[in-house]
């Protein structure tokens, strides 16, 4: 972000263009200032600017209002080659952009996976982007979600959890993602991965849905996954054939400093 | 930039560089998704390498091989692990490498497939599929060798028999486990 920070003082500037810019994002003006890690009051200077400038536009989504980035502006195309150029990901983020199943394994090993996956990929998705695609496979691959929670430990402090969970929800995968946080939670001992965990938990929930959605799942795979089934994934009303062992013994043999 | 990622090349040349830092001969028996995607062509596995034993001289070599490499592997024993008594008779020279002091050795397809059934979580069957799927299985051998030898494999109740059940359905389909439930849940 060297020409960037040149070019303006204003992190909360270059952080809003980033996301409307730069990852394509559509939210609230409190939800973009989460995801930017900046108060809701900057956030609104900020965006009120842009919307002057032409750079942005608001607009009715049921009941908020929500700002994207205006199409229209007469530069955009210097705006997303300096974005570009400054790494902030001109990419579609992977909520437009549909990964294969290889591609979205080999992002997960760029974020530090155990993966076994041969094969090649460009580096220009952001570890937030990879996370969601990452929380759709593991519905679908049970060697994902046994890894899931070793890329949140081995990415925690890059993390950005607003950002996370706003493309989660948008993709659907919020219950999934309360999942991995709590899990995280239980294996690291980490106790901000359990309130990330708790905001996302949904008391109206009661239905208890098949975590692996396999098709044709046998009768005898369905009996496995009632029998072994952990507590932990019961209360998110997930049945799954995974005992906590599964996580743990992959966990702590990848996890060098255990907390 | 471009991410490359090649996991099946990275285990065969770790494997080489702990063969490099033995300083004596050295068995080990690999079992698990590596030897699933080593001798059996797997593609869903995990980046670690399993045995099913321990060995203090492969142990002192691992740390160099990692050094030496760049590849951080785990590499030991298996946490849960069990198998029909008499695999070591069935045990499978790895051959797909040059090595010189380092003796691999792989379970026998049926073995690795009821190894996998005294857990039997959803990857293991995923793994138990793709198995039968890319390899010549039968399920007439898997049944016979449950019956068989693994009778010293103690679980709760019919645990193990509702497992390998779970494991003929993932590998050749309900009807194939339906037509054998009242044998194994009843022995």
């Amino acid at each position: 972000m060297a020409l960037l920070s040149y070019l303006t003082h204003s992190t909360s500037r270059i952080r809003l263009l980033g996301l409307l810019w730069g990852e394509e994002t559509v939210a609230s003006v409190k939800q973009l200032a989460e995801q930017a890690g900046i108060g809701y009051a900057s956030a609104h200077v900020e965006l009120t600017a842009m919307n002057k400038e032409g750079l942005v536009t608001f607009h009715q989504k049921g009941k908020a209002v929500v700002c994207r980035k205006n199409n229209e502006y007469p530069n955009a195309a210097l705006l997303k080659a300096l974005l570009k150029a400054e790494g902030m990901s001109a990419a579609p983020s992977a909520c437009q952009k549909k990964l294969t199943l290889e591609e979205t394994k080999l992002h997960l090993v760029r974020f530090g996976a155990p993966l076994g996956v041969s094969g090649s990929c460009k580096s220009d998705l952001s570890l937030e982007a990879v996370l969601v695609a990452g929380l759709e496979l593991a519905r679908k691959d049970a060697s994902v979600a046994r890894v899931l929670p070793l890329v949140f430990e081995k990415n925690a402090k890059q993390l950005n959890r607003p950002r996370l969970k706003f493309l989660a929800r948008e993709k659907g995968l919020k219950k999934t993602l309360g999942f991995f946080f709590d899990l995280s939670a239980v294996l690291s001992g980490s106790t901000s991965y359990k309130k990330d965990a708790d905001s996302l938990f949904d008391n109206r929930l009661k239905v208890t849905e098949d975590f692996f959605a396999t098709p044709k799942k046998g009768r005898y795979r369905r009996l496995l996954a009632e029998q072994n089934t952990p507590s932990l994934a019961k209360k998110w009303h997930f049945s799954m054939n995974m005992g906590m062992g599964s996580f743990e013994d992959l966990f702590n043999k990848n996890v060098a400093d255990k907390r | 930039m471009v991410f490359r990622k090649y996991s099946a090349q990275e285990i065969k040349i770790f494997l080489k560089a702990i063969d490099k830092n033995l300083s004596q001969k050295a068995e080990v028996i690999i079992i698990g998704g590596t030897a699933a995607a080593l001798a059996y062509k797997v593609s869903r596995y995990t980046q670690d390498i399993d045995t099913f034993t321990f060995n203090p001289e492969i142990e002192r070599a691992c740390p160099i091989a990692s050094q030496e490499t760049g590849f951080t592997i785990p590499f030991g024993p298996a946490g849960v692990a069990d198998a029909p008594y008499y695999y070591e008779d069935r045990l499978q020279p790895y051959k797909q490498l040059q090595l010189n002091k380092l003796k691999i050795f792989i379970p026998e397809i049926h073995d690795l497939i009821l190894m996998k059934t005294v857990r039997c979580f959803e990857h293991d069957l995923d793994t138990i599929t793709e198995l039968c799927r890319k390899n010549s299985v039968s399920p007439e051998i898997l049944i016979a060798r449950f019956q068989e030898e693994m009778d010293h494999i103690s679980l709760p109740g019919k645990k193990l028999a509702l497992n390998v059940l779970a494991a003929l359905e993932a590998g050749f389909g309900e009807k194939t486990a339906e037509a054998v439930a009242d044998k194994l849940l009843n022995a």
